[in-house]
């Protein structure tokens, strides 16, 4: 086995020569001693913001914005007997009745997807809502544990007079018991609450617990060769005034863009072509000078105004923008350069759709480069 | 110097080789031939490229012709010009009270090779990029990656996992290395490294060049001449430890990549783990925080006249400001904070402005600041001792 660490990097690289000089001269190992290493190189950091659970799509930069991801999406689990699963609700991901058979008293079982908060005032809310005084620091501490999605989770259960908000008949409820548990993510928090009468809580509190124990982060990143498994095909991107959305066009890829592009796309067997939106405040210089802009940049002279309202036109955000091309001069190597590129507005932004790449390559791609600005919308 | 007398056995000669002047000069035209050629091959290269070819190399091969001759880079030549200065210049000379300049002087050009060598060897650089009011306590690598297994911890920690790029860079399509640790449940097995890579989806126009995960798979793509745009690409698959093979659901895979928006998510025994391709990140050890990014420009222009950062270092409790601008660095611990840039570029820009810190670790630093004033001072008492012995014998003639 070899350790590895972070820094000796180039000091191991000066010894590669000798090491080849020595693997060539000494009697061979095998192959699965050379090629195992253990990770010796560890730290405890703070969460810098990543998100768990994040889909392949959505890790590659290709969510549907159309069908989001739901938190309830996001859990795999097991339904207790006798507990009905009713439709999300706010601060509910997913949502279950228990007990309440012939109109009697049941109680509330849900989990909720946090967002913040902390440990310390999530768990002294739930006491405000029975009505009971914030537990101080000693007091959090004692609170018992509980493994809960892999988590070191907190077990609460507090009795006393419910004072929150449900649909089971149990507001403002004396005796009543509020079960649950809470695990602190990096950037985001998990809780599954019961509350209801104290005698059913009681009862239900081992299907609770198992309840607890079968909840799971759906596992992505199984294999499957399956071609088009994902189904998913879309895009969105934008902020400030709102985010906007599209469709990716088949073939096309996200590809490495820079901090100045809200996404970029590479061609799939057109490695020359390249299209990329960028969204910039106000006006950012007017449409006439950045057409001119990237007439220039393939060395053509720029248009006039007349010229550019003679452009063909695109509907881009339910309104026309002008659909510029234009083709740079034959290179040494006989290439021709080409660029599409619409300028549109959109509630106070200006949105740029840019594709440069060879000739041959982009003039195969026009219909998809429409294509793919008809599809923005909000 | 050589006695003409003695023997030409083998070591002197290769003692009188190694020392010789003339090697000397050799090495000079082949460092001054390097830097020439490096220069000019960043134009097809680009600066990390050229660096790695040209001067980070014992030998390169060099087009001439159809044929491509195997050339000394500047490694080898400057190992070898360290020989012949040190056995040439140190001890070779004879040890005299007249050749005591010449012996400092050699002693400098020997720690100037040396600072070189260690930061060489030592040195970490990266950069820090900080809007204002952002604290750090790491930077970032320019070129170098990492395999980051990351395990949630409660409080909102993570504990990282780390494996630098060199475990698996060299890691070809077929090619594999497993990974284990004794606090991990899992073996990883790595494979497929791409230097740059493009996601593809599975059932797009193209055929699938390798296995598809969830939908998904990496391509290789042409490296890019920037490396820092470079977009790696991994391959990975997770084993349970104790688990028995077959398919039974004990193992895991998936694809991972530099320009992944979020990591990649397994669970192992109800765990979440996660497994992100990052640049490498080095703990400082102190926050350093922006509290003011000002730029000036040239009238008329949004050409930058000046740029600096008004920052304050956070060392167990104790804080200290200072501004860091062009030319002049904070040097802080075993770090030097250079200004070296700013954004966002385009004023129209929704980004708010931030700072580009390029940080060096590099524990010769000051050494070249040294080394320049021994050879100084062995100079100068060389001049001023050749002087003293011209003008006593000038004085001795007169008499």
């Amino acid at each position: 086995m070899s350790p590895l660490g972070g820094r000796a990097r180039q000091a191991r690289m000066l010894l590669v020569p000798l090491s080849l000089i020595a693997s060539n001269s000494l009697p061979a190992c095998s192959d699965d001693s050379e090629r195992h290493h253990e990770i010796t190189d560890v730290r405890v950091v703070e969460n810098r913001g990543q998100a768990l659970g994040a889909s392949s799509a959505e890790r590659f930069g290709l969510i549907d914005r159309r069908a989001p991801t739901q938190p309830q999406d996001l859990f795999a689990y097991e339904v207790p007997e006798g507990w009905e699963q009713l439709p999300p609700a706010q601060f509910r991901d997913l949502n279950f009745r228990v007990g309440r058979v012939g109109g009697a008293e049941g109680a509330d079982c849900y989990v909720t997807l946090l967002s913040g908060g902390g440990e310390d005032a999530n768990i002294n809310r739930w006491r405000g809502q029975m009505g009971l005084a914030p537990l101080d620091d000693a007091g959090l501490r004692a609170l018992p544990r509980r493994t809960f999605l892999g988590l070191e989770g907190i077990l609460a259960e507090f009795q006393g007079s419910f004072q929150g908000m449900g649909d089971t008949g149990n507001e403002n409820a004396e005796d009543s018991t509020l079960l649950g548990v809470f695990s602190q993510f990096p950037r985001f928090a998990v809780s599954v609450k019961m509350i209801g009468p104290t005698p059913l809580v009681e009862a239900e509190r081992e299907n609770f617990l198992s309840f607890c124990d079968s909840l799971q982060f759906k596992t992505v990143g199984t294999a499957s060769d399956a071609p088009g498994s994902t189904g998913v095909d879309g895009g969105a991107g934008g902020s400030g005034a709102g985010a906007f959305a599209w469709d990716v066009p088949d073939g096309w890829v996200l590809g490495a863009g820079s901090s100045m592009r809200l996404v970029t796309f590479n061609v799939e067997d057109r490695p020359s072509a390249e299209c990329w939106v960028t969204v910039l405040k106000g006006d950012a210089g007017g449409l006439l000078p950045n057409l001119n802009r990237w007439r220039g940049e393939l060395g053509q002279e720029p248009l006039t105004g007349a010229e550019v309202e003679a452009l063909p036109t695109i509907e881009v955000f339910g309104k026309p923008a002008p659909f510029l091309q234009v083709q740079g001069p034959v290179a040494e190597d006989g290439r021709v350069s080409y660029l599409f590129g619409v300028i549109t507005e959109r509630a106070g932004q200006r949105v740029f759709i840019k594709m440069v790449g060879g000739k041959q390559d982009l003039l195969a791609e026009e219909h998809r480069f429409i294509q793919f600005c008809r599809s923005l919308r909000d | 110097m050589s006695d003409a007398r003695s023997p030409k056995t083998i070591p002197r000669i290769a003692q009188s080789t190694i020392s010789s002047m003339k090697l000397t000069c050799v090495l000079l035209i082949i460092l001054l031939y390097l830097t020439w050629r490096g220069t000019l091959a960043q134009i097809d290269l680009g600066l990390y490229g050229a660096q790695k070819q040209y001067f980070e190399s014992f030998f390169y091969l060099e087009q001439v012709g159809p044929l491509r001759v195997p050339l000394p880079g500047a490694q080898l030549v400057l190992i070898v010009l360290a020989l012949n200065l040190l056995v040439g210049g140190l001890l070779r000379v004879r040890w005299r009270k007249r050749n005591v300049g010449v012996l400092i002087g050699h002693l400098g050009i020997q720690m100037l090779l040396l600072a070189g060598f260690v930061k060489y060897t030592f040195s970490t650089e990266g950069a820090v990029k900080a809007y204002e009011g952002q604290s750090h306590a790491e930077f970032v690598s320019y070129h170098d990656w990492e395999l980051v297994v990351g395990e949630p911890l409660p409080e909102g920690r993570i504990k990282e996992h780390l494996v630098p790029d060199e475990a698996f860079e060299a890691l070809g399509q077929g090619d594999r290395a497993t990974f284990s640790s004794p606090q991990l449940p899992f073996q990883l097995e790595l494979s497929d490294y791409m230097v740059n890579a493009a996601v593809r989806k599975a059932g797009g126009s193209g055929t699938p060049t390798r296995p598809a995960v969830d939908g998904f798979y990496l391509e290789p793509m042409d490296p890019q001449i920037e490396v820092s745009y470079n977009q790696p690409g991994l391959y990975l698959r997770l084993e349970e430890s104790g688990a028995t093979d077959g398919p039974g659901g004990s193992e895991q895979q998936g694809w991972i990549w530099g320009g992944q928006r979020e990591p990649l998510t397994l669970q192992v025994n109800g765990r979440p783990f996660t497994f992100d391709l990052r640049k490498q990140r080095y703990p400082l050890g102190f926050e350093v925080r922006l509290d003011k990014f000002t730029k000036s420009e040239h009238p008329g222009t949004t050409m930058a006249r000046d740029y600096r950062s008004k920052v304050t270092t956070r060392d167990a409790g104790v804080e200290q400001t200072v501004e860091i601008m062009m030319n002049e660095p904070l040097r802080y611990k075993e770090f030097i904070f250079y200004q070296s840039g700013y954004g966002p570029q385009d004023p129209a820009s929704r980004e708010p402005v931030y700072s580009v810190l390029s940080v060096v670790s590099n524990p010769s630093d000051q050494w070249p600041l040294w080394s320049c004033v021994v050879i100084s001072f062995g100079l100068a008492l060389h001049f001023l001792l050749m002087l003293f012995r011209y003008t006593k014998n000038q004085l001795a003639r007169a008499s």
